[in-house]
Parts: C-alpha cells; sequence; structure tokens
C-alpha cells in the first residue's frame, strides 16, 4: 500500500516537469508557460500526457452561488453541461432497489455520465453507480455510460441496496477530453422495509372471516365427487424481489375417523375415476398488481383433478414477482364409497403457511 | 505554480482517502452485500407457537469463507436463551424452493454456538457462491403472542473471525390462526334384498333321500365398521299341509350344531351357505354354526328369530344362500301344499 502511495506522490510530481517540458512552437515564437501573458494558445501531448492550455485569461478564478458556478478558463468553457438531478425514486415500495433516470440537461446524446450514491448525502459516504447498476468504491471509465446505457428516459434500477435506507443519487457528464463536469444537484429516495402481508378466510363467497376456520362437508353421498361447502381464501402482499409461496399441509393422510379408525386416502388424480380419495383443487386467482398469483400443479386441475393433501408442507400457490392483495382460494373435494365406514367424525387440519423470498 | 498547487491538494486528498480507507473510516466498505436471495419460512405462523420449525434459506453473492450463519429475530419472537436448546436440522429440506434447488447448509452446527437476546449464531461450513442453501432451526423459537405482518428477521453469514461476508433481511408474518378444519360425515349405508320371496323344493320330497329347495339369496351391503348380522325365523317350524293337516316338522333342536338327515324320517332342515364373500370392503362373512352343514344336514328352524350369518366389516355385497332341506318317513300322507313361511331380517353394525 505505501509503494502505492509512493508511486502515486512521485507520479503526481513528476507530471508538470513533463508538461512544462515541452512548451508550443513554431519557427517564428516559443510559448515559455501558459500563465497569463504568455501569448497564443494550444495543446501539448506526448504517449505520457496531453495538455489543454489558454493564454490572456486567469483560470483560478470563479463565480460562484448556491444556485449556479460559472468558472473561467478554457477547460470550464469547453465543459460539458453538468447533469440536472437524476429522478431517484421507490415508487413500487422496493426493499433493495430504487429507479433513477438519468437527466442528461443539455448535454448530446454522445455524452457519457457518471453516478455517485451515497447515503448519507456524501458526507463520508460516496460509491458510485458501476455499469451494471450496482454500487462499487471505485469509479472505472467502464462507469461513464451515455444516457442511453443509463436506460434512456426509461431509467434504470439501482440495485444491490439494502432496506430501510435513504440513498442520495448525483450525476456528472462528459463529452470528450477535458469536458467533465462537477457533479450536480442530489436526489434521494428511500427502500423500504422487506413486507409480507398473510391472511385465511373461509367462506362460500370472497369475504373476509375470522378463525376458527371449519371447512365441511356435510354428508358424503357415496360413489360422487363432494366438493366442500366453503372455500379456503388466502390473501398474499409480499414486495420480495423473488415473489411468495403459499403452502398448505394437513394433519392426517387423508380424512381421517377415529370412530371408524379409517382414512379417506389423500390423492393426486382425477376423483370421478378414482374409487376414493380427497384432495384440494383451485378455485380462483387473483391480485390487485403484481404477481401474477398462480395455482401451483397439481392443485391447478380442473373438474375432479385434486392435489394432494397429506403431511408434507406442499406448495399450493406462487408468485415470482412482488404482488400487491393477492387473492386465490381452493376447495376440497372428496369422494367416499359404499364400503367407506359411516362415521361422523372424518377430519383433517390444514396448515396454511406463506414465505416470501428476499 | 497554480497548477502545482492543484497537485498538491490531489496528493493530500489521495492520502486522506487511503489513510481513511486504511483504518475503514468509510462505513460503506464494511457493508455486508444482500444475498441473491434469502427467506425464512415459518412452518406455523400462528401465534404464541413453540418451538417452531423455521426454515432459512439464502442464496451467497459474496465470494468468502463462511464460517457462521447468524439470525436475528424480530422482537417479538421468543428465542430460548441457552443456545444448545436452538437446534437445527437438514433432514426433510424441500428438493427446491421458490424455484431454487436447495442444497443442505453445509456443516451447519447441531445446535446454536451463542445466543444474543434476539441474534443467533450457528457455525457452519464454507458456501458457494450461487447455490441456495437451507437448514431448518428445529426447537428454541417461539412465534410472537401477537399477529403482525412485516416482521423483519436478519441473515446473514460471516466469516470464523466475525467479518461481515452477506446479510439480508426478510419479511414473515404472524397470524391469529393458520389451521383450518375440515369435517365430513359419512352416513350409514345398509342394504338388504332376498332374491326371491318363494321357493319350493327341486323334487317331490322323499322317504329315501333328501331333497333341497332351489335356494334364496340374501345380499348384504354396509359400510358399517362392525359388519352385519342377518336372522330367520320360521312361521312353522314345520312344512305343514292344510289338506292332509299333516306337518313335516323340523329336527333338533338350536344348539350350534347341524342336524344329520336321516331317510325315511321328516326332518325339515336349514342349511345357509356362503354364495359370495366380497372382497370390497373389511369384513368376512361366517355362517352361525347352527346352520353351516352340508348337503345331507341342516339347522333346526325356529319361531324366534335365529342368527344365521353374520359379516364382520363393511362390504358392498356379501350373498349368502338359504336352502331348505327335507325328507319324509314313508307313510307322509301325500299333498301339494305342504309350505311354510320364513321371515329373514338383517341389520348392520355401525
Amino acid at each position: 500500500m505505501w509503494f502505492k502511495i509512493t508511486l502515486a506522490l512521485l507520479l503526481v510530481v513528476l507530471v508538470p516537469t513533463v508538461v512544462f517540458a515541452d512548451y508550443p512552437a513554431s519557427s517564428k515564437y516559443q510559448l515559455h508557460g501558459y500563465g497569463f501573458g504568455s501569448g497564443g494558445g494550444g495543446d501539448s501531448a506526448s504517449t505520457k500526457y496531453r495538455i489543454n492550455a489558454i493564454s490572456g485569461e486567469n483560470g483560478s478564478n470563479e463565480l460562484s452561488g448556491n444556485a449556479f458556478k460559472l468558472g473561467a478558463g478554457l477547460n470550464f468553457a469547453q465543459q460539458a453541461d453538468v447533469p440536472s438531478a437524476p429522478t431517484l425514486q421507490n415508487a413500487d415500495n422496493n426493499y433493495n432497489k430504487l429507479h433513477f433516470v438519468v437527466n442528461p440537461h443539455q448535454n448530446a446524446s454522445d455524452a457519457i455520465f457518471a453516478l455517485a450514491v451515497s447515503t448519507d448525502d456524501f458526507v463520508s459516504d460516496t460509491r458510485y453507480v458501476q455499469n451494471d447498476n450496482t454500487i462499487g468504491l471505485a469509479l472505472g471509465a467502464e462507469d461513464y455510460q451515455t444516457y442511453a446505457a443509463w436506460g434512456g428516459a426509461s431509467g434504470a434500477d439501482l440495485v444491490g441496496l439494502d432496506a430501510s435506507t435513504t440513498y442520495y443519487l448525483k450525476a456528472k457528464a462528459m463529452h470528450g477530453d477535458f469536458t467533465e463536469t462537477g457533479w450536480g444537484p442530489t436526489a434521494n429516495a428511500a427502500t423500504v422495509a422487506p413486507s409480507i402481508s398473510f391472511d385465511i378466510d373461509v367462506s362460500s363467497s370472497d369475504e373476509e372471516t375470522d378463525p376458527p376456520f371449519t371447512v365441511g362437508f356435510g354428508s358424503l353421498v357415496p360413489n360422487s365427487v363432494n366438493n366442500s361447502t366453503s372455500k379456503v381464501w388466502i390473501d398474499l402482499t409480499t414486495n420480495a424481489a423473488g415473489g411468495g409461496r403459499v403452502y398448505v399441509a394437513g394433519s392426517n393422510v387423508g380424512l381421517a375417523s377415529a370412530h371408524s379408525s379409517y382414512v379417506i386416502p389423500a390423492l393426486t388424480g382425477d376423483l370421478s375415476t378414482s374409487a376414493e380419495g380427497y384432495g384440494a383443487q383451485t378455485v380462483s386467482l387473483a391480485q390487485g398488481s403484481g404477481g401474477p398469483i398462480s395455482a401451483v400443479s397439481p392443485y391447478n386441475g380442473a373438474d375432479a383433478n385434486v392435489g394432494r393433501i397429506d403431511t408434507t408442507i406442499r406448495e399450493i400457490f406462487s408468485t415470482a414477482n412482488p404482488i400487491n392483495a393477492g387473492r386465490a382460494s381452493f376447495r376440497l373435494m372428496a369422494k367416499s364409497t359404499q364400503v367407506t365406514p359411516a362415521a361422523t367424525d372424518y377430519t383433517d387440519t390444514l396448515t396454511l403457511i406463506a414465505s416470501a423470498s428476499f | 505554480m497554480i497548477i502545482n498547487k492543484h497537485k498538491r491538494f490531489k496528493i493530500y486528498f489521495i492520502a486522506v482517502v487511503v489513510g481513511l480507507t486504511v483504518v475503514g473510516g468509510l462505513p460503506s466498505l464494511t457493508n455486508a452485500a444482500n444475498f441473491t436471495a434469502a427467506s425464512m419460512r415459518l412452518n406455523r405462523m400462528k401465534v404464541s407457537i413453540a418451538n417452531n420449525q423455521v426454515l432459512v434459506v439464502a442464496k451467497p453473492i459474496t465470494a468468502g469463507t463462511e464460517g457462521k450463519v447468524v439470525v436475528t429475530f424480530s422482537s417479538g419472537f421468543g428465542v430460548d436463551s441457552t443456545p444448545a436448546n436452538i437446534t437445527t436440522s437438514v433432514s426433510g429440506l424441500p428438493s427446491t424452493y421458490g424455484g431454487l434447488a436447495l442444497s443442505a447448509w453445509p456443516t451447519i452446527s447441531a445446535a446454536a454456538s451463542a445466543v444474543d437476546s434476539k441474534t443467533v449464531t450457528f457455525t457452519c461450513g464454507d458456501l458457494s457462491v450461487g447455490t441456495a442453501y437451507g437448514f431448518f432451526i428445529t426447537a428454541g423459537i417461539t412465534n410472537p403472542s401477537g399477529a403482525g405482518n412485516n416482521l423483519v428477521q436478519t441473515i446473514a453469514t460471516k466469516t470464523a473471525a466475525d467479518a461481515a461476508i452477506d446479510s439480508s433481511q426478510v419479511a414473515v408474518a404472524i397470524i391469529t390462526d393458520d389451521e383450518v378444519v375440515i369435517t365430513a360425515t359419512v352416513p350409514p349405508i345398509f342394504s338388504f334384498a332376498l332374491g326371491a320371496n318363494s321357493d319350493s323344493f327341486t323334487a317331490n320330497l322323499s322317504s329315501s333321500g333328501v331333497v333341497s329347495t332351489n335356494g334364496v339369496t340374501v345380499t348384504i351391503g354396509t359400510n358399517g365398521t362392525n359388519g352385519w348380522i342377518a336372522w330367520l325365523k320360521s312361521a312353522n317350524a314345520a312344512l305343514n299341509s292344510a289338506t292332509t293337516s299333516q306337518a313335516i316338522a323340523t329336527q333338533g333342536t338350536v344348539d350350534d350344531a347341524c342336524t344329520t338327515l336321516v331317510n325315511n324320517n321328516d326332518y325339515y332342515q336349514l342349511d345357509t351357505n356362503i354364495t359370495t364373500d366380497s372382497a370390497v370392503g373389511s369384513g368376512t362373512v361366517a355362517i352361525a354354526d347352527e346352520y353351516d352343514c352340508g348337503a345331507s344336514a341342516g339347522g333346526t328352524f325356529s319361531t324366534a328369530f335365529q342368527e344365521i350369518a353374520t359379516g364382520s366389516g363393511t362390504t358392498d355385497g356379501d350373498v349368502i344362500t338359504l336352502v331348505a332341506r327335507a325328507t319324509i318317513s314313508a307313510i307322509k300322507a301325500a299333498a301339494a301344499d305342504y309350505t311354510d313361511t320364513w321371515t329373514v331380517i338383517g341389520a348392520a353394525n355401525f
């Protein structure tokens, strides 16, 4: 590390020596310096350096205020247009990303922009948006991109962010050598906390209900497919980038009767062609936005096709994306035979749970 | 000269930046990256569930040598303060989770190595970037007593020396009740049918041999777990002739034993046979000993109901056949109206 610092110091000290060793010259004159009164103007360059200069103007003075900055000298005069504050927002309640749009201002379409990001408005934390839209400590040449590469008017998502954190973003522009601007004004937006909400309802219609939750079949008609009188409804909302899932498990391997020591077995398949069985089938799927929520096979069957519910936790609904106001329902279906032992205590207890991938 | 001043400023700035970097003065440098994916699944979401099974899933994004995984629960959760009581398992992990192939968290410690309030630390082996891992916390965690959404937990990985590698916040929800009770009734079923309501002997009765009726079938179906019972009673306990006023009486007593017919004597007996012992259902048919006789024997008729057969369980159609067998003495008055009437009933036992 100290070697690198020393090398940096040497380079910094040596550069002026090299630069001023070769001033513009012709057969008629030779410049002895680029300072005021040196006369003429032009560039000096070699394979190691390039210098941009103007004579007749003192480059060290500038005018500035809260809302403007007016510099002097050739570099300032040919600078790119300082970008206005980019747009930074969290319209979708994200916990790990924010959406930004670079404001190119008056810059040409081939101007390139760099973006700096901070969590303390650049007091002690300054990082840079990388060309993959993540945040990094270094600002490399590859991280200067055109307005179009930053997503143009649609913008892009700044990703890999911490939850519940305010981020500040600013931009600078460059359009050729010696044109890089200072940083423009900042914009800020906050990520939110990761979230998930889940609710269960039991009803024959789409309505909110309170526990305890019971779904009754009544008396099963033998050799017929019987639908439960009520449906099980779930509500799911999450901002998880990986979406959410709803699982179901039973307390038995079917509808069990303690009295008869018999179980109407859980099965996956077509109850109409099965002698006996018990399972679940999706009835409805909806969401306010995001998602979509979908039924997971084998719970997505039609007619008398059901999915098995037993003591294994099985995924019944899922969404691969954040979802708002996801609402889904399923019914239970059962079939008994003439020899299914009579009893009034056939039962199963479903446990419904939800999780999300953040 | 002006440029030289700028350079001196740059040197100073570089030195300051390097110095801050070396001593870790930039807070952002120590931030752990978010996992590519992270999740926590509570196998019960109901309030106050003790020793809840908690599935912890994470997919590393940062290359590092993991030695610890640290799970921090939100304030409402009960976390056992004794590390040994917070146990783990990778048994029964789902093969996939949210579309990700799930691998067992390598060498996850069987119990926590440390607990600090709501923060639980487990030791583990090195993880591979891009692989999703999971493990269950199997004991030591109790759900909050109040329902709530958006409860933020933290999953983090560290090196054995506690250097942060990856970290993500995840949310879970607790609800008042996560169970739905399903109920159903299977109604009692019993069917009982006679194949005919009259029967006759296949030939004229004879003093030199046993003559039998064609047989009347009885078909029984039931879902009674304890099966079924069939009874029979005879109107006369004999074959009576109105025209001759004579009778061919049943012989013997109801004593769980068959009576063998003897030629040239009056015998009128009942034999019951199993025609179908249905393979559907749990029951097995049994004929009462009194009436489980051969071609030359039979049980004694009674004017009171006598149990003739039973089924031990459910059946979709057991069939028994009732056969009368008779012989007569050589001096039995001739007539064509010898008759008796049976009453056959059944019931299921649920």
